[in-house]
């Protein structure tokens, strides 16, 4: 069974002490890590930042947990302290190559792409290369305008075939999205909002896309994702701005 | 490990700007990577390290009180007290001059210097030694800065205290008069402006060096013949209104005839003369009243004090 394929998209509101029932998990690290994934694929990177550290609690060792609250500083813009705090994971885990990864993203997307290039290097020459190591190559080299960036995007998505394969697919998306090429975004977006229905991110995600592309299905997609995730304000204001769109916005849009 | 340890730092929301502003100029190669010039590494005193950069940049943006809460989105817990201070610097700024003034300026001071406190100590600030390090510190800074914009702020302006009644301008011997400097002023003072000069004294009939600062209200301008007769002043062969224009009682009894230099003004004041009791020459009345525009130092503007009075001078007569 995929991992993500256990993760429930109730109420937001039925978790704490409150609610705990008889047969309820334990709250250890898995556990948290769970809850951080659930509100990493809502778009709540706050949240999920909040649930990687307290699973750290349960586990100082707990990689997962060092590796998401990194991921999540990146999401929400804060890459100074990203890049401090990868170095303190470097600690516990040494050169790994993952880690190394993440600060190159966070160096890239600060503007420090000579420290961004230089990561990425270290991480790809490391032995055990994994599909985040080569979706952040593709992102350091998207920067550099390099076209090898879309082979790396094709390897780490063959990379990861198992369970995370639909969390490399919308980060594959979210980067190609970021970076304008919504034709080739919209093929792994599509694939994951099957896959992951109840993910406000990847309809987000999808619906972005789309309106890049200029397709009327974009309104959808954002509605879907605020169904999902009710007041999320990025999906409003993009709803918003789909919704306000002018004639000759459409039209040149398309 | 302890929590600390565990919890990433975060970036204090006021910065998001000014790092997306540097990134754009890196990622435009406006700046460089890596600092041109490298980063010296300076060991700050001890008793500094009572906060985080976080807290003292804080400190700095408080320079405008509830500025630091506001970008971080923590201004409701201060907003009384900045509504507070700004009522205490309105009516502190409103009673300048007095006791009760500086007592509201002091308060204003007071509140301001808590707010920036405030947000330093909501950072990481516990033990209360630090806490009163802080305050202290803060408001030392805060008063010095106080008094470093009234000084610039308000350096055109100056206090005077009026030692003529004018009766048209509700002034009696007494009143403080609140004067600004200004030499395009100066130079087209109307007759009856109340200035601040800078008066020599008399020494029997001789002038000395000696000067000293005092109100006096400007009758005869330059180029006019004044005369004082029969305890009224007669510019250009007309009677002035002693209302508005009163002979101060030493000149009363003195007979005057003179024509005012093109660059000096006739001003009628309460001077200072060694030699009570002195029959004083036209001379020497003319030496002393007759001021060179030089030594005038601001025109009064307003009735500051008593505040039963308070009003702006009439700009012309």
């Amino acid at each position: 069974m995929r991992r993500f394929s256990r993760l429930e998209f109730g109420d937001r509101s039925d978790e704490g002490p409150g609610k705990r029932g008889a047969g309820e998990e334990i709250r250890d690290e898995e556990y948290f890590h769970k809850q951080a994934l659930r509100y990493l694929l809502a778009g709540d990177f706050e949240v999920a930042l909040r649930n990687y550290s307290r699973a750290l609690e349960q586990n100082s060792t707990f990689y997962p947990g060092w590796l998401g609250q990194v991921m999540m500083l990146i999401e929400l813009g804060e890459y100074k302290e990203a890049a401090v705090w990868v170095d303190k994971a470097l600690e516990m885990f040494p050169e790994h190559p993952e880690l190394l990864a993440t600060k190159a993203v966070a160096c890239a997307r600060d503007g420090r792409m000579e420290k961004a290039i230089a990561y990425s290097d270290n991480s790809i020459a490391k032995n055990n290369v994994t599909s985040r190591v080569w979706l952040a190559r593709a992102e350091v080299l998207l920067n550099r305008k390099s076209n090898i960036a879309q082979n790396c995007i094709s390897k780490a998505v063959s990379a990861a075939a198992g369970e995370d394969g639909p969390m490399v697919r919308l980060q594959a998306g979210r980067l190609l999205n970021q970076k304008g090429d919504y034709a080739a975004a919209l093929q792994y977006l599509r694939t994951v909002s099957d896959e992951l229905p109840k993910s406000a991110l990847a309809w987000y995600e999808l619906g972005r896309c789309q309106a890049g592309l200029g397709r009327p299905e974009a309104k959808v997609s954002f509605e879907q994702a605020l169904k999902l995730h009710p007041n999320w304000p990025s999906a409003d204001e993009a709803l918003r701005k789909v919704e306000t769109k002018g004639f000759f916005a459409r039209l040149f849009g398309r | 490990m302890t929590a600390s340890d565990l919890n990433p730092p975060r970036m204090a929301r006021w910065k998001r700007p000014i790092r997306a502003a540097l990134r754009w100029l890196r990622l435009r190669r406006v700046l460089p990577e890596a600092p041109a010039i490298p980063r010296v590494q300076v060991r700050a005193p001890d008793f500094l390290k009572i906060m985080s950069a976080d807290a003292f940049l804080g400190l700095i943006l408080s320079i405008i009180p509830g500025l630091a809460h506001y970008v971080d989105g923590q201004f409701r817990e201060i907003r009384w007290f900045v509504l507070g201070w700004l009522l205490a610097l309105l009516a502190g700024i409103f009673f300048y001059g007095g006791g009760l003034g500086f007592l509201l300026l002091g308060l204003a001071v007071g509140l301001h210097g808590w707010i920036a406190v405030h947000y330093a100590q909501s950072k990481e600030q516990t033990e209360p030694l630090e806490k009163i390090r802080t305050v202290a510190m803060v408001l030392v800074v805060f008063a010095f800065l106080y008094w470093g914009i009234r000084a610039v702020a308000f350096r055109d302006f100056v206090f005077g205290l009026s030692n003529l009644a004018i009766p048209s301008e509700s002034v009696q011997v007494g009143d403080v008069l609140l004067a600004r400097h200004s030499r395009a002023h100066v130079d087209k003072l109307p007759r009856g402006s109340l200035i601040l000069g800078n008066f020599h004294r008399l020494y029997g009939n001789q002038v000395t060096h000696d000067t000293y600062e005092m109100m006096g209200q400007v009758i005869a301008l330059p180029g006019e013949k004044i005369e004082i007769t029969e305890g009224r002043f007669v510019v250009n062969n007309q009677e002035l209104d002693v209302d508005k224009f009163p002979v101060p009682g030493w000149l009363s009894k003195e007979r005057l005839s003179a024509t005012i230099p093109t660059d000096s003004y006739f001003v009628s004041a309460v001077y200072q003369f060694y030699g009570y009791g002195m029959q004083l020459t036209s001379d020497a009345i003319r030496d002393v009243c007759v001021l060179k525009k030089g030594d005038i130092e601001a025109r009064a503007i307003m009735r500051w004090f008593p505040l039963a009075r308070r009003g702006f001078l009439r700009a012309d007569q």
